[in-house]
């Protein structure tokens, strides 16, 4: 057991250092203005309009749940007309970065690792590399930028379509006033309560990039490996991405 | 075997001295020196696993080496960084033996890629390099194919077109005819000797195809036990007394070369 534990904690130490470094070459790119431009918007595309549609069915569910859940709790209480502002700071806070950080890392995230293990598997990487062009450069910059952009976006769009399930909800039930619902959110919903939300997506948009291709570019030179691969990534994404909300949840929202 | 001693010669564009290279604590290639002269056409033969594609991957500097120096072009390529070593790299090509094509693009996008990054071109004398290169490989009107729907043969044709097409001082080829038919790898090699007498490309020509190699090599590096075994021309070779390099080029399962891979039930090959 104590042996496990310590394999685990080096090889922990191990990775996390790996995507430090990678990370850290990552941004030494950018600032040298190595960022490819058609790459960068294709990238953006599959991060971003590609996974809309999952990221919006999975958020209007999502908020439709909570004004359920809000609805029946606050009914205890008679405050039925404040569900809407406790679905609006919930998601904002913690459920609209965190859902559609997980669900962008499963869908793009895993993609980006397939994609990078295949080339490193069929020596594409390596070919670059012979081609003189600088696979972090070309390959993970790209990647990098178009998380960090696209990601913020889409919780954005994550935290409004699951608004707005909400009040699907609340025309559908009879318990919960629509006009209530929706004038209740500015008055109630503070600026940083947004902000925060959008920092968090920007720390775990850096996660998904940096894990993602991390796990693709050191995946071992066989086909099984880049199915390994692409589980690992999207399992250590989802770990950490819940790991930095804890940390950023503290750090953002003192008590 | 015959240790290989390496004269230094004033025109060598390749120099390895001592060279090693170590996964782990398995040693792959030890004490490997040689010189390639410019313009010349240098093999590499051995058995399978012997350490061929790794010598280039270590010329190329690809991997790092384990001890040892490697010399291109006046340049020393080990304690390099990946961006001092890209200047050197951009003087170099290399097919790799899956041809190892960006399988995103087609296959005029994979000819052009390195000349779009180069800047130095127009699109339009992009485009007539491509459609230049077609044609040498006999590919012409296979531009806007996908690498996947190309065969074997045909995607290792591109793979050394997108090397030639930038024109580079050294070309390393990583099995260039292996898995071809004979009039293609023929060819391939035609190219090859083109090369070296039109543009005084300098090759390094990894196989184990042996007449293939004897047919356009200048010299030949015959790699055994991880170590260079003998180093010389094609003729000297042939007249070798070494049992190991006489055992390699007639193919016989029977010498000093150990050929045998343990089988269960199965004792000796007679």
């Amino acid at each position: 057991m104590l042996v496990w534990v310590g394999r685990s904690l080096i090889a922990l130490t191990r990775f996390l250092g790996a995507t430090f470094t990678l990370n850290n070459r990552v941004v030494a790119g950018i600032l040298r203005g190595r960022a490819e431009y058609n790459t960068t918007v294709t990238q953006m595309a599959h991060v971003g309009v590609n996974s809309l549609p999952i990221v919006a069915v999975t958020m209007l569910f999502s908020g439709m749940v909570l004004a359920y859940h809000a609805a029946v709790q606050a009914g205890k209480l008679g405050a039925t007309s404040l569900v809407g502002w406790l679905v609006a700071e919930t998601l904002c806070r913690e459920l609209g970065p965190v859902l559609t950080s997980i669900v962008i890392s499963a869908r793009a995230g895993s993609a980006m690792t397939a994609e990078l293990g295949t080339m490193k598997v069929t020596e594409q990487i390596d070919a670059l590399r012979a081609m003189a062009v600088n696979p972090i450069d070309y390959l993970v910059v790209p990647r990098y930028l178009a998380c960090l952009v696209m990601v913020p976006i889409m919780v954005l769009i994550g935290d409004t379509t699951g608004v707005i399930g909400g009040y699907v909800l609340a025309v559908l039930a009879p318990d919960i006033n629509q006009i209530a619902y929706l004038s209740n959110i500015p008055g109630n919903l503070e600026l940083w309560t947004v902000i925060a939300g959008i920092l968090k997506s920007v720390a775990f948009a850096v996660i998904i990039a940096i894990v993602s291709c991390y796990e693709g570019l050191s995946c071992k030179m066989a086909s099984v490996e880049v199915g390994r691969a692409t589980t690992r990534s999207v399992v250590y994404c989802i770990m950490l991405i819940y790991a930095a909300n804890l940390i950023l949840t503290t750090l953002l929202f003192p008590s | 075997m015959t240790e290989a001693m390496p004269v230094k010669h004033n025109d060598a564009i390749i120099r390895v001295e001592s060279l090693g290279y170590q996964v782990e604590d398995t040693a792959i290639l030890t004490g490997i020196s040689f010189e390639v002269l410019t313009g010349e056409v240098f093999g590499v033969m051995g058995m399978s696993g012997s350490g061929k594609s790794t010598l280039l991957r270590c010329l190329m500097g690809l991997v790092r080496t384990s001890s040892g120096a490697v010399e291109i072009d006046g340049e020393v390529m080990t304690g390099k960084t990946e961006d001092q070593l890209n200047t050197v790299r951009a003087r170099m090509g290399m097919c790799f033996q899956g041809a190892a094509l960006f399988d995103s693009m087609t296959v005029a996008e994979n000819l052009a890629f390195g000349l779009q990054r180069d800047r130095q071109l127009s699109a339009q004398e992009i485009a007539g390099r491509v459609a230049e290169h077609l044609k040498i490989i006999n590919l012409e009107g296979f531009g806007d194919y996908m690498p996947a729907d190309l065969s074997g043969g045909m995607r290792k044709r591109v793979g050394i077109a997108r090397a030639l097409i930038m024109r580079p001082k050294i070309i390393l080829y990583d099995e260039p005819t292996s898995g071809l038919d004979p009039i293609t790898a023929g060819q391939i090699n035609a190219l090859i000797s083109r090369l070296r007498d039109e543009f005084g490309t300098t090759s390094v020509v990894v196989t184990h195809e042996v007449d293939r190699l004897f047919a356009i090599a200048d010299r030949v590096l015959m790699i055994d036990r991880k170590t260079v075994a003998a180093c010389d021309t094609p003729e000297n070779l042939l007249c070798s007394e070494d049992e190991g390099v006489r055992q390699f080029i007639a193919g016989d399962i029977h010498g000093p070369i150990d050929t045998c891979v343990p089988m269960p039930g199965i004792a000796a090959v007679e």
